[in-house]
């Protein structure tokens, strides 16, 4: 046989219910600071014009600092922590907490069908849900424009 | 269980396990690595090094790189160039990457690769390998998308839904597997050469496959061409697609 075989896609009835948005707590404010910096034995608020920023010191002496930062984007808000290092280069970047916003309701009655009864809007495990969604999360580009940002403001503000 | 995530590979990547920061960042780690090695828009990494001097004589690239390189090449082949690495100004294709022993790659032409769709599934198996290794027992690492779990409790795997990406589906519920999904909603999404439209505007092309850097690459050929029940035989592969409106149909071999 010399055509080609492209396949067939099969319909698939599903068991449980679909579910909106999606969000996760990573890391609070002090597991941030200590996953960028944990050989440091103080955080010290040193705020730069209205930005979110810490000192981070072992016995008195700087280790970098601390910078914390949210982004907005069409769909998504994440808050992220940025560790750099007393010269000044990146130690690591940390999202803290990611969230999306809720989407519509599919409205199309063939796709409650599928459901066989179950109600949409199940409760939700949140932080189990992201985790496994397979399909394109938002860019990280609104994070990578913020990190620029605040390295300028670090180099301006709190390098020594 | 801990989760974190970074921003890597151009896409948020979150990592999960029952296992001490450590493990994590040793994840992490690998996941950097890969970013450096075959990233397209550093001059520094293995994949712009190709570029600039693999038609000129042999390249030798770490030996991560080769592997992705060997893989891309076999999807390459098995769906008649469907799946293609190379960029395709001047006319090269795949067929002009030459893999020479002792990790050296030669280009009979020049061309730009662009490991795109194949390396962000390769960084997901290597993160999963190493939490392993640092004794994680259950987790799941996730790179926009590009999705493995693992583990003796089992996962629900879901998918968005095109015409509401807030909205996820159930896939289905698995201990170990490997999963990508091909779609449309954030902008990206494969580019169907003969329509110019994104092949994936209206719907969702999920491949599930014993690894990550296969299911990777096959759901840019899965959208592209089909269902093809040969190549998802020989990859050990299911297909998924989720239509506009959140219906899911399932392909087989």
């Amino acid at each position: 046989m010399s055509r080609i075989d492209h396949g067939v896609w099969i319909p698939v009835a599903l068991a449980c219910a679909a579910a909106p948005a999606q969000a996760a707590q990573y890391l609070t404010l002090e597991q941030a600071q200590r996953a960028l910096f944990p050989e440091a034995d103080a955080f010290a608020p040193t705020p730069v014009r209205g930005q979110r920023a810490w000192a981070a010191s072992r016995g008195g002496a700087l280790l970098g600092h601390v910078m914390v930062d949210e982004v907005i984007g069409k769909h998504e808000l994440i808050t992220y922590a940025l560790g750099v290092g007393a010269d000044g280069a990146v130690r690591n970047v940390e999202i803290m907490d990611y969230r999306e916003s809720r989407g519509g309701e599919v409205r199309d009655p063939r796709w409650r069908a599928q459901f066989k009864g179950k109600r949409s809007g199940s409760p939700l495990r949140l932080e189990e849900d992201i985790q496994n969604i397979s399909g394109a999360t938002l860019s990280c580009r609104h994070v990578t424009e913020g990190v620029r940002r605040l390295l300028a403001l670090h180099a301006a503000e709190l390098k020594k | 269980m801990i989760s974190r995530a970074r921003p890597l590979l151009g896409t948020l990547v979150s990592i999960r396990a029952d296992a001490a920061d450590a493990a994590l960042n040793a994840a992490f780690a690998k996941v950097s690595m890969i970013h450096e090695l075959m990233s397209a828009h550093s001059d520094t990494s293995d994949v712009a090094r190709i570029g600039r001097e693999a038609h000129l004589r042999p390249v030798r690239v770490h030996r991560w790189t080769y592997r992705v390189l060997s893989c891309a090449k076999a999807l390459s082949e098995a769906s008649g160039g469907a799946f293609d690495v190379t960029l395709g100004r001047e006319g090269a294709t795949h067929a002009d990457i030459a893999l020479m022993p002792g990790e050296r790659v030669r280009l009979k032409r020049r061309a730009e690769l662009d490991l795109g769709g194949i390396a962000k599934g390769f960084a997901v198996d290597r993160a999963v390998a190493a939490l392993r290794r640092c004794g994680a027992r259950t987790g799941s690492v996730n790179a926009g998308g590009d999705l493995r779990i693992f583990g003796a409790v089992s996962q629900t795997v879901r998918v968005r839904i095109p015409a509401s990406p807030s909205m996820t589906l159930p896939l289905a519920t698995w201990n170990e597997g490997a999963f990508a999904t091909s779609a449309g909603y954030f902008g990206a999404g494969p580019i169907d050469i003969p329509s110019g439209r994104r092949s994936c505007e209206d719907r969702s092309i999920t491949v599930a496959a014993p690894s990550c850097m296969i299911a990777d690459g096959l759901t840019k050929i899965v959208a592209a061409a089909g269902p093809v029940p040969h190549l998802l035989a020989r990859f050990r592969a299911r297909a998924y697609l989720v239509d506009r409106e959140g219906m899911l149909y399932a392909a087989h071999a």
